[in-house]
């Protein structure tokens, strides 16, 4: 392993763990802003449970902890879906379209985003070739296509 | 009339969306592998927008989508996807918007979300 590669790695996770751990940033788990951002996605504006699941990755067991959280809040309203008696559309509230100006990830994006553009392409096809090794190197069935890149 | 290319590996899904597309009043060509899609655009077709579903098979969308933008970077376009295997669509939206996806959709989506989407598309470009 190249030294410089170490002291990279842990400058990444450095800039990501300070985001996170700022006092405004702790008030919200990582998980809910993520659930924060993906109801904030203009063709989420309401969704579902599952939805939210299938789009984090996730069961619906952490979602709907994450989700009955974000509503004792007040950043997200439930109401029965009108199309389907049993389900629950999820929306975001007027605080927690607030909240998200705070969302950490916006932080690093500015970071990224003062960098000169030819640093930022670079920056962000490098970071979509580590997500791509990764995906690799995790064993996934199709990876062997993805190497070939 | 715009013309819009539209690639995905399901042949049902790649009828119902032409037909619909065709409908709402847009000339649609149609591909089931990125291989079949680079070749129409290599032959002379440059469509005014792309739809396309990020994992086909086993191909690379990542490439497909690199070798587009190299070729004809003004072409825009949306990506699809309903996700796959153990990669959340989180991360396959990331990676297809750093690719240069104007809009990302997660299927099932409503045909309303896909014409505005194209709409929107088109109008800024």
């Amino acid at each position: 392993m190249i030294k410089k590669d170490v002291a990279a790695a842990i400058l990444m996770e450095k800039i990501v763990r300070d985001v996170y751990s700022n006092k405004g940033s702790r008030e919200v788990q990582p998980l809910q802003w993520s659930i924060l951002r993906y109801l904030d996605r203009a063709s989420a504006k309401s969704s579902d449970l599952t939805s939210i699941a299938r789009f984090l990755g996730l069961t619906l067991s952490p979602i709907s902890r994450a989700v009955q959280t974000l509503e004792k809040r007040g950043f997200v309203t439930k109401r029965p879906d009108p199309q389907s008696g049993r389900a629950v559309v999820i929306s975001l509230s007027d605080e927690g379209q607030a909240i998200l100006e705070a969302d950490p990830i916006l932080k690093i994006a500015g970071k990224i985003n003062a960098l000169p553009e030819a640093e930022r392409e670079q920056f962000r096809t490098a970071l979509r070739s580590l997500w791509l090794l990764e995906q690799i190197e995790d064993g996934d069935a199709d990876g062997a296509d993805l190497a070939h890149r | 009339m715009a013309q819009i290319l539209l690639i995905d590996d399901d042949a049902d899904l790649v009828e119902l969306f032409a037909d619909m597309l065709s409908h709402d009043g847009f000339k649609v060509s149609t591909a089931e592998t990125f291989q079949a899609g680079i070749d129409l655009i290599r032959n002379g077709f440059v469509p005014d927008a792309m739809i396309v579903d990020f994992w086909i098979g086993n191909e690379d969308p990542v490439g497909f989508l690199d070798a587009v933008k190299a070729e004809h970077p003004d072409i825009p376009f949306l990506i699809i996807s309903g996700g796959r295997d153990a990669l959340s669509l989180e991360m396959t939206q990331a990676v297809a918007e750093i690719s240069g996806a104007v809009v990302f959709l997660q299927k099932p989506f409503r045909r309303a979300d896909l014409t505005s989407a194209l709409n929107g598309i088109l109008a800024t470009n």
